[in-house]
């Protein structure tokens, strides 16, 4: 399917993608397309890609002339970092937030939330990571500039790809706060849509949750508050919030595009934005690929969780 | 007979779409160990308000007055730390429904013994060991295998008998059970008021028992005390308040009753609705309602008299009031 | 009821927040010396290529190939009008203008302290003519390279071209240790395009004998590290250079705390905002890159008619795109760059004269003409403005233009393929020298693009063959003059701007200086 799409699109790769004056040498072209198999008819190239999709391969990226499972393995752990790290904060604020807005129902903490929270989820992406920088990196110094790592340091062995991981499995507490640094303010940026997204059903989830005897009980036990809000409040409130924490890989997904541009993150971001603009057809190919496996695989983990969290949810 | 607990002049008030409205307005009762105390009225006249008052879980916005002395401490203006101490431990309540009154995600072990770990700072060990305790003592059949459960694994009734299980887990002095048996079937609803009533006598309980259904109180009940609109109408032993009610809503609320003798015998509702918070009359609540219904009792709020056969009662109208009055 | 759990739930997360944030500035530094921070927002892949036979020529490569290979002849910084010797100590060029030959240097060594031979200069020209990429064209025209001995380097071109010299300083000819990469799969066989099995290689080893060495590739950056063999008279500067692959926005704010650093990527207004800031030093140059506009006679059959293409020639407001497109930019008086041997002066330059314009238009018969303007969106949002000035100026002489935007990967292929109407592209020189812009005359490459075919003008096509073949620069510079004004009189090009590139410094650093070949010279920057 994406593989018909994406040659759907009009623009030879070969001309577009080779130099001016190559584009014009016959000599160039042919090599180009041989290389890349574009020589043979269309179906011939589908069956051929279907072919070598079943032995893991997914043919080379016209870009950057290697295997495209190569360039996957190499981008995907720094989005893998960006983008865990973005829903684990958005879930930490975002949840937060949402349990305290619906706490406080229409009190002034409430409405200030929800302020924050359409704030999050209005804001342009670009802006935001462009106000960001220039707030904490250029004015405040709260954090350093955009990439990984300091240019002066080096990444720590790879074990994992993601530096906060590796560097702390290899013992670099310098290279793990330097990651941290990092990797804190695009993240941020990054959650701030769905920090905005996860406060609003949460506060939703929860204000139900409220209405339940259940609660009652829980607090004529004389539990904490703490308890009673995590352990029983929250608890009970979390499918839906769980579906959408789910739903948000998506809008990650999308968000890195942006995010990773502008704090220079050579991530799949990156990466499939090159591919686009380039007609990189089995780059393409690769990464819409990857999406659809986050896709599935989110929704199983979603799917378990739910039958973990809720009893009487059966597993099919 | 010692007064557990002694409520004097409660009041509360409650934040809703109109401003706060009073909502139990100057409820005074006394309630002893090892006894049965009925809360009785109809449905919407501050029963339940009246017990979150003394949980102190009112609903956010609430107001309260007067006073509820538990062994010489008032709960209404205890420190939320120290109230909460006092939930589960000194004050317990199980409420009505069954099917939404236990946590329907949680194990029946979590629910049954967090509060004993937390309250009572019992190991996990000790704490199974109590609920396997409790669910005996509750009749519940294979406990061991009950605790692994969750709440959708049994039936209303069952249900019901956990929550108190889980009400007396802290070993409670006062056990407050708000209509525990009006969503159960017929059949099921004696069998957790024989519970209630065995364990009441068992442990030297309190228990204060709110229902609509004055038949469940004869049986059970030593004293009731009768609400209508927030306010107490009739209050007594069980035998003066029932047995021979006074008050004309007492009165209508019995008459109301299925004879057990006389099954055939129609029932007389009371006429009208009841009176909401927000439309209450002015003098005696109940006079739209009232058959005896004379000019005084639309002006004033008839105060309770203590009549000499140990009940007290408000009615301007009854001429045992209306000779102690003049 | 809950102030206290609101309280406690907000601590928690704030000091969740804080954790995550705490850590120590700093980090172990895996690099020796001075480091220099260069930051570009390239499209080129780096994994790719670092393989200048099949990478180079690309805008953003050049600086890091040009840094890691010596080629034959170089340029004075800041003079690209006469190659100077490199590798070759000197060179001779046949009164034809057919045979070059290239003395090589004895001291020169390859970075793992192989000396450079003649023969490593064959493998290395064979090779990039073998691979058939994208640099493929700088050899166009030559039948023979031959390493005579082993310091002697002999090139032979099937027709008169006095740019070799010129050509043979791009960085994409810079010499490779051939036995190295033999060793590693390097092939200049006549079958190297799918024989040489390098690729990998290079991605990970550099093969040249320049003032730098590749010390790792990432796909955000590029880290190069000074030659400690290296055989030239002056080290280079700093010990480590990292290439960074950063958005414009970002290269804006990450300037203004940076030290030895410089930001590629600004465009005339960001790097004029930076004007004030006392501790960078901004740079506008003139690039080399003509921006122009063509009327495609296949397309559109009015630009067959002199007078329309006259129209619109005089339509321009020349001026008004030169301020659009901020600053260093300027006015292109012709085809090739003010900057090149043969340049017409901005005397020399159209005006707009809406008069004339209306008269041609009314000469050339055409009533109410209306044509479409076909351009590349490009990142930067300069193609649209100019694209949108245009069609205002043209409505000024009666012309309507419809404004048709694209994607590159769109754009591009219909450029290529002649399927622009009046059509909005650039052209940035391969090599520095007037012959590269014989391109734009009928029948060749840029010409056929705007469905000019061979015959189509023969006085230009003569003058075009006469000029490019002209070994004497003093002669060759005034034909190829005199070629511009005929283009200027009767072709369906449009020169129209070279704009302006803006390169941001931090001010400690020196020798930060524009070249139309390899953009920046790293070794040369000194603080
Ligand atoms: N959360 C609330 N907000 C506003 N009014 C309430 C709320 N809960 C109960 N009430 C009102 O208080 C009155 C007494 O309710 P309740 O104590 O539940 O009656 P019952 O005697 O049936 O238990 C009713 O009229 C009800 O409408
Ligand atoms: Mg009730």
């Amino acid at each position: 399917m994406a593989f018909v799409l994406t040659h759907l699109v009009p623009g030879d790769p070969a001309v577009a993608n080779l130099g001016d004056r190559a584009s014009a040498d016959p000599v160039a072209v042919r090599i180009y397309r041989e290389h890349f198999g574009l020589d043979k008819p269309l179906p011939v190239q589908y069956f051929v890609y279907l072919g070598n999709l079943l032995h893991g391969d997914l043919g080379e990226s016209e870009q950057s002339q290697r295997p495209v499972s190569t360039d996957l393995a190499e981008y995907i752990p720094a989005t893998a970092e960006l983008a865990i790290t973005s829903i684990v904060l958005a879930c930490l604020l975002g949840i937060t937030l949402g349990v305290i807005a619906a706490l406080n129902r229409n009190r002034l903490s409430d409405q200030i939330i929800r302020v924050v929270s359409l704030g999050g989820m209005s804001t342009p992406q670009f802006w935001l990571a462009l106000v960001a920088l220039y707030i904490f990196f250029y004015k405040l110094s709260w954090v350093p500039g955009s990439g990984r790592l300091d240019a002066i340091v080096l990444p720590p062995p790879h074990l994992t790809g993601l530096f906060t991981i590796d560097s702390l499995a290899a013992g670099q507490f310098d290279v793990f706060a330097n990651s941290i640094q990092h990797l804190i303010l695009p993240a941020c940026v990054l959650a701030a849509f769905n920090m905005g997204l996860f406060t609003r059903f949460t506060r939703s989830a929860v204000l139900e949750v409220l209405e339940n005897d259940y609660v009652r009980t829980a607090r004529a036990k004389g539990l904490p508050e703490l308890t009673v809000v995590f352990r029983h409040i929250l608890r009970a409130a979390s499918p839906p919030i769980l579906t959408v924490v789910g739903l948000a890989f998506g809008n990650v997904m999308t968000g890195t595009v942006l995010v990773e541009n502008i704090f220079s993150w050579p991530g799949i971001g990156q990466y499939s934005y090159r591919s686009a603009t380039a007609l990189d057809l089995p780059a393409i190919v690769g990464v819409m690929l990857f999406v659809a496996i986050v896709y599935i695989l989110v929704n199983m983990v979603v799917d378990i969780l739910y039958g973990i969290i809720d009893p009487r949810v059966q597993l099919a | 007979m010692t007064t557990l607990l002694s409520v004097r002049d409660l009041r509360v008030w409650l934040d809703t779409a109109r401003g706060p409205l009073p909502i139990v307005d100057g409820v005074s009762f006394d309630i002893s160990a090892g006894q049965v105390f009925g809360l009785a009225g109809e449905s919407g006249s501050g029963k339940t308000i009246t017990a979150l008052a003394l949980l102190g879980l009112l609903p956010a916005g609430a107001r309260t007055g007067g006073s509820a002395i538990l062994d010489g401490r008032d709960l209404m203006t205890m420190r939320t730390a120290q109230r909460r101490r006092t939930r589960g431990r000194e004050v317990a309540m199980v409420f009505q429904d069954p099917m939404s009154s236990l946590h329907p995600m949680l194990t029946i072990e979590r629910q049954l013994t967090e509060h004993l770990r937390y309250q009572l700072g019992m190991s996990r060990k000790e704490a199974d060991e109590r609920a396997v305790e409790l669910l005996t003592e509750v009749r519940i059949p294979n406990p061991e295998a009950a605790l692994r459960g969750h709440p959708h694994q049994f039936s209303g009734g069952m249900r019901q008998r956990i929550q108190i299980a889980i009400a007396l887990a802290c070993e409670p002095r006062l056990l407050v059970a708000d209509e525990p048996t009006t969503a159960l079937d017929v059949t099921v609803q004696a069998g957790i008021l024989r519970l209630l009533h065995r364990l009441c006598q068992e442990k030297d309980l309190a228990v204060m028992l709110i229902t609509h259904d004055l038949g469940v109180l004869s049986a059970l009940a030593d004293t009731v005390t009768v609400m209508y609109a927030g306010r107490v109408v009739e209050s007594g032993p069980t035998a003066q308040v029932m047995g021979r009610s006074r008050h004309p809503y007492t009165r209508g609320l019995v008459d109301s009753l299925p004879h057990p003798e006389a099954a055939d015998r129609a029932l007389v509702p009371i006429a009208g609705e009841p009176a909401g918070p927000e439309s209450r009359p002015a003098g005696c609540a109940f006079h739209p309602r009232c058959r005896y219904m004379e000019p005084p009792c639309a002006t004033a709020v008839p105060p309770l008299i203590r009549i000499d056969d140990g009940r007290e009662m408000a009615c301007p109208v009854d001429p045992l009031v209306a000779s102690l009055a003049r | 009821m809950q102030r206290r759990t609101t309280f406690l739930i907000a601590t928690l997360s704030v000091l969740a927040v804080l954790l995550a944030a705490c850590g120590t500035n700093g980090g172990s530094t895996g690099t020796t010396g001075k480091t220099l921070v260069v930051d570009d927002a390239y499209t080129w892949d780096f994994s790719k290529d670092t393989d200048p036979s099949r990478g180079g020529v690309d805008f953003d490569a050049d600086p890091f190939f040009h840094a890691i290979y010596d080629s034959l002849l170089t340029f004075k910084l800041g003079d690209s009008s006469t190659p100077i010797p490199l590798v070759a100590q000197s060179y001779t060029v046949s009164p034809d203008a057919k045979t070059f030959t290239f003395i090589i240097r004895k001291d020169v060594k390859f970075a793992d302290g192989t000396p450079l031979t003649a023969h490593d200069v064959e493998f290395t020209f064979n090779r990039l003519l073998n691979l058939h990429d994208n640099p493929v064209y700088l050899l166009d025209g030559i039948t023979s390279m031959k390493a005579t001995d082993d310091y002697t380097f002999v090139l032979t071109s099937s027709v008169p071209n006095p740019a070799i010299p010129f050509i043979v300083t791009n960085p994409a000819l810079g010499i490779i240790n051939s036995k190295l990469l033999m060793a590693h799969g390097g092939s200049d066989a006549a079958n190297a395009a799918t024989a040489d099995s390098a690729h990998d290689f290079l991605g990970t080893t550099s093969v040249g004998s320049g003032p730098y060495t590749m010390a790792s590739v990432s796909t955000s950056e590029v880290v190069l590290k000074a030659n400690t063999n290296y055989w030239g008279p002056d080290k280079p500067n700093f010990g480590t250079v990292i290439f960074r692959n950063v958005a414009a926005a970002t290269q804006l704010i990450e300037i203004q705390k940076a030290s030895n650093q410089i930001e590629l990527s600004l465009s005339g207004d960001q790097a004029a905002s930076l004007k004030s800031n006392s501790a960078l030093t901004v740079t506008s140059f003139t690039s080399p890159n003509i921006t122009f506009a063509f009327c495609n006679i296949k397309t559109t059959p009015a630009c067959a008619n002199q007078h329309f293409v006259n129209a619109i020639r005089y339509g321009i407001d020349y001026q008004a795109l030169v301020s659009v497109a901020g600053a260093g930019s300027a006015q292109a008086p012709g085809v090739v760059p003010t900057q090149f041997l043969g340049a017409l002066t901005q005397a020399q330059a159209i005006q707009r004269d809406v008069t004339k314009a209306k008269s041609e238009l009314q000469a050339s018969g055409i009533t109410n003409p209306t044509i479409q303007l076909d351009y590349t969106i490009s990142s930067t949002g300069l193609n649209d403005s100019l694209a949108a000035k245009i069609k205002a100026n043209l409505a000024d002489v009666g012309i309507t233009v419809n404004l048709n935007g694209q994607p590159s990967s769109i754009a591009t292929p219909n450029y290529r393929g002649g399927k622009y109407h009046l059509g909005l592209a650039g052209w940035a020189p391969d090599y520095p020298d007037p012959n590269d812009y014989l391109a734009f005359l009928p029948g060749q490459l840029v010409g056929l693009r705007a469905g000019w075919p061979t015959g189509a003008a023969p006085d230009i096509e003569a003058l075009g063959a006469r000029a490019g073949s002209t070994p004497d620069n003093a002669t060759r510079g005034p034909l190829f003059q005199q070629l511009q004004t005929l283009l200027n009189q009767e072709s369906p090009m449009l020169p129209l701007i070279q704009p302006g590139q803006s390169v941001v410094g931090t001010k400690n650093l020196t020798n930060v200086i524009y070249s139309p070949v390899w953009y920046l010279d790293l070794a040369s920057i000194g603080t």
